[in-house]
């Protein structure tokens, strides 16, 4: 015991030493992404291995208790199930026809869909909410499968959030309902804007705000929103939700109303990454009046600052 | 002296898979509530071990949260290691068997961290509300963390204790 004294005078200078490191890092990961991105990739090698187990064996157990069912639960399951794919296979073959002649129509109007042109890269979700103030979530795709900060995330339903930070083999989303997260949507078809503000409260009983919908705006209840061609961060046209609920604020000047988001967020399994909106210039659809083409025309001019956009370090809008 | 520090890395590892992991796990009405499994284990090592290896613990689980988290590196890591060390100083005061004084200490933790992270993240932003902050995130944390707390806090003192007593049979023998 007579390091005793010495040991309380070291551990003195310990916390000065630990106290400089966070400092600097917190400068330095302030300043600057690319030092951020060496240290999670350092920090993250040990953890990201036993992460994507963890969740492997967390779906696995849950897999288990869903494959206790009868043999005779399975076959009328079966069964149902054969009826039901012959009925679609016999809509598929309709769909079909009439998705050639879409195509068709599409050429020959110009118009594309909207984000098809995007080049996207798949992920899955290692680990999902992390800090009970923090919505975020990892994937397993990082700077090595050539995700950037900044970059929009989705999955087959909408949109799912914003790339924040990335290491070499592993990516940190913020989502769509986290208190910092700010998308500027629109009404697809007559580009009137509003904004969605991300609120965990809200999600809770299943709803997001929507403010800033101007007193003339075409947005209205039942509308899917879509991110919207000004947003400098978000590639364009993802569906993000539904509206409801809309009402006039006590000023008169302007309405809000509530969003019921396309994406589960409390099951994300995979997600597609935008690695490049400028590949298709997104043009939303076409109007008759002149508002439209002004509006395509600024749409078009917009997509490359989004895309600088993109680049930058993710906040709120 | 190696095989404590190796035992502390591994609770610091399973304490961020458990906190990564539990969310999905817990009953539906708990969803998206996690425990802060971090600050358990920190406190937990710093008022048995003392400030050095608190404050190393807290920095590393700081650490591994601010990595796996979008924000500042730094951020976490700085708070856990100061709740390491100042935990770590009343390792003298404390005796083994007073089972109250780990809560008291956690409550005390858990409202630092509370107004840590509500003025860094949330004031600064325009958010306001501090009741409303209190409710729906720290409250609902601070419930199931001290839940988990009395079972961690009686395994790491366990866990210490067969270690001292090993350690004490080594000196033995040299001596």
């Amino acid at each position: 015991m007579k390091k005793f004294g010495r040991i309380n005078l070291s551990a003195r200078a310990m916390l000065g030493l630990l106290t400089l490191v966070c400092a600097a890092s917190l400068i330095v990961s302030y300043f600057s992404s690319g030092a951020g991105v060496s240290i999670r990739t350092a920090v993250g090698a040990v953890v990201v291995p036993f992460q994507t187990g963890v969740n492997q064996v967390g779906r696995a157990l849950s897999g288990v208790s869903r494959e206790r069912r009868t043999v005779r639960e399975l076959t009328a399951e079966n069964v149902a199930l054969q009826a039901q794919i012959d009925a679609l296979q016999e809509r598929l073959d309709l769909v079909g026809t009439d998705l050639a002649e879409l195509d068709r129509l599409r050429k020959l109007t110009g118009i594309r869909d909207y984000y098809s042109g995007y080049e996207t890269v798949g992920a899955s979700v290692i680990s999902t909410g992390f800090a009970n103030f923090d919505y975020t979530v990892m994937i397993d795709k990082g700077e090595a499968d050539g995700i950037r900060t900044g970059q929009t995330v989705l999955n087959e339903d909408g949109l799912v959030g914003l790339v924040v930070s990335v290491a070499k083999n592993f990516a940190v989303v913020r989502t769509l309902i986290d208190h910092e997260t700010n998308v500027s949507a629109m009404r697809p078809d007559t580009l009137d804007t509003c904004i969605v503000e991300g609120d965990e409260n809200a999600y809770r009983q299943g709803y997001l705000p929507v403010t800033f919908i101007d007193n003339d705006s075409t947005i209205e209840n039942g509308i899917q929103l879509v991110t919207s061609h000004i947003s400098a961060r978000f590639a364009c046209g993802i569906p993000i939700g539904t509206v409801t609920d809309l009402r006039q604020n006590a000023d008169k000047l302007s309405y809000s109303a509530r969003l019921i988001p396309a994406v589960d967020f409390a099951h994300l399994k995979n997600v597609l990454v935008v690695l490049s909106a400028d590949g298709e210039p997104p043009i939303p659809i076409e109007r008759e009046t002149e508002a439209g083409s002004e509006a395509e025309t600024a749409a078009e001019t917009e997509t490359p600052s989004a895309a600088e956009g993109e680049a930058q370090e993710g906040g709120a809008e | 002296m190696i095989i404590r520090a190796l035992l502390t890395a591994l609770a610091v590892l399973l304490a961020y898979l458990g906190q990564a992991w539990l969310p999905g796990i817990l009953p539906a009405s708990l969803a998206g509530i996690c425990p802060n499994l971090m600050l358990i284990v920190t406190m937990t090592i710093a008022i048995l071990r003392g400030p050095k290896f608190g404050m190393l613990t807290g920095f590393f689980c700081g650490l591994l949260q601010d990595v796996t988290g979008g924000g500042l590196i730094g951020f976490f890591a700085l708070f856990y290691l100061y709740a390491g060390y100042l935990n770590g100083l009343l390792q003298e005061f404390i005796t083994e068997d007073m089972l109250l004084i780990p809560l008291v200490v956690f409550t005390a933790d858990e409202l630092v961290y509370g107004l840590y992270v509500f003025v860094f993240r949330f004031l600064l932003k325009g958010d306001r509300n501090l009741m409303s902050f209190a409710a729906t995130k720290l409250l609902p944390e601070f419930v199931v963390s001290v839940v988990l707390l009395v079972f961690i806090y009686g395994l790491i003192l366990r866990i210490d204790g067969w270690l001292t007593a090993r350690e004490r049979k080594k000196e033995v023998k040299f001596g």
